[in-house]
């Protein structure tokens, strides 16, 4: 039963990587500007590769994430490791709150005139406040497991 | 001392910030809820309803888990995480999560019905990501209660062995 949830979690995990990755790839052939460049100068716009450059925040985080599922699946949960995972998540959050941010400042600051980059900035207001969320509640988790790791290290020590 | 008060501190501060973070959840799905029903009334056909009823129904038990949500931060503020309490909280968010899949389930015929007579086939879409959704926070919390069951049985044989 325990095994079967943390699995199905790793799972939901993975998909949300494999949605994420594919979105990404994906998107740049979509836009207006894709249509008469070839498959390489498509990519080779620098705010694209900003863009998976900062992803790389987020699949980082993704990855801990799944590590950390493995981790209380294998019911390792009270250890230094996980609480080592919660951190990097934490710190991925933090990361890409400040790239997001940086982004979308970018933007707002060198759009052309013509150009109403609305819709981008909702998004990267949304990505920005979803990233601080999650960075509190990681190091809300990470405090209550460092504490309970301390716990169970004096517990252990008693024996 | 001034070390501890800080750690005490930033910690009061992150829960005080997502109980912030929930109630304005909370306050956004209110306001999105009023204003499906502004507009099904204004529609006059009576065509989005079933969805209209769905949403409120959904709309108790999603309220009701805020509320236990809140209540668990609450409990890590006072330090007691590891408690009964919370895993009552997170038994009741998980019971709340499955309800919401189940009447998403049972509303999706309507659902799609709607989306075939309005030709809006990302209705469908909607249904599909909250039914997965609510699955993923059932789960989530049925781990993390598990887990804090654990710790709670490890610190109740740290008080007995003390």
């Amino acid at each position: 039963m325990k095994k079967s949830s943390t699995i199905f979690l790793q799972i939901v995990i993975l998909m949300i990587g494999v949605v994420a990755l594919i979105i990404m790839i994906r998107f740049p052939l979509t836009e207006g500007r894709a249509t008469n460049l070839d498959l390489f100068n498509i990519y080779a716009d620098p705010f694209i590769i900003y863009g998976y450059l900062a992803s790389i925040a987020f699949f980082v985080a993704l990855c801990q994430a799944f590590k950390l599922l493995g981790l209380i699946g294998q019911n390792k949960v009270l250890s230094l490791n996980s609480v080592k995972a919660l951190r990097i998540i934490k710190c991925c959050a933090i990361v890409l709150g400040v790239l997001i941010v940086m982004g979308g400042l970018y933007i707002k600051i060198f759009h052309t005139q013509d150009d109403d980059p609305a819709g981008f900035l909702a998004i990267c207001i949304v990505t920005t406040f979803i990233s601080i969320v999650i960075a509190t509640a990681a190091a809300v988790f990470e405090k209550t497991l460092q504490s309970a790791v301390n716990i169970k290290s004096e517990n252990d020590s008693t024996i | 001392m001034i070390q501890q008060y800080k750690i005490q501190f930033m910690k009061k501060s992150s829960t005080l910030f997502l109980k912030l973070v929930i109630s304005l959840i909370g306050i956004a799905v209110l306001a999105l809820c009023l204003l499906f029903t502004t507009e099904v009334i204004k529609a006059e056909d009576m065509l989005f309803l079933p969805i209209l009823i769905i949403m409120y129904l959904t709309a108790i038990p999603f309220f009701f888990a805020l509320y236990q949500t809140t209540k668990l931060l609450g409990y890590i503020d006072k330090n007691i995480a590891f408690s009964k309490l919370s895993i009552k909280a997170l038994r009741n968010i998980k019971y709340c999560a499955i309800i919401i899949s189940v009447l998403y389930v049972a509303g999706m015929p309507f659902i799609i019905s709607v989306a075939e007579k309005d030709d809006a086939p990302g209705a469908v879409g909607f249904g599909l990501i909250f039914i997965l959704a609510s699955i993923v926070v059932a789960t989530f919390t049925a781990v993390l209660q598990r887990l804090v069951q654990n710790g709670l049985d490890m610190k109740s044989e740290n008080d007995l062995t003390i």
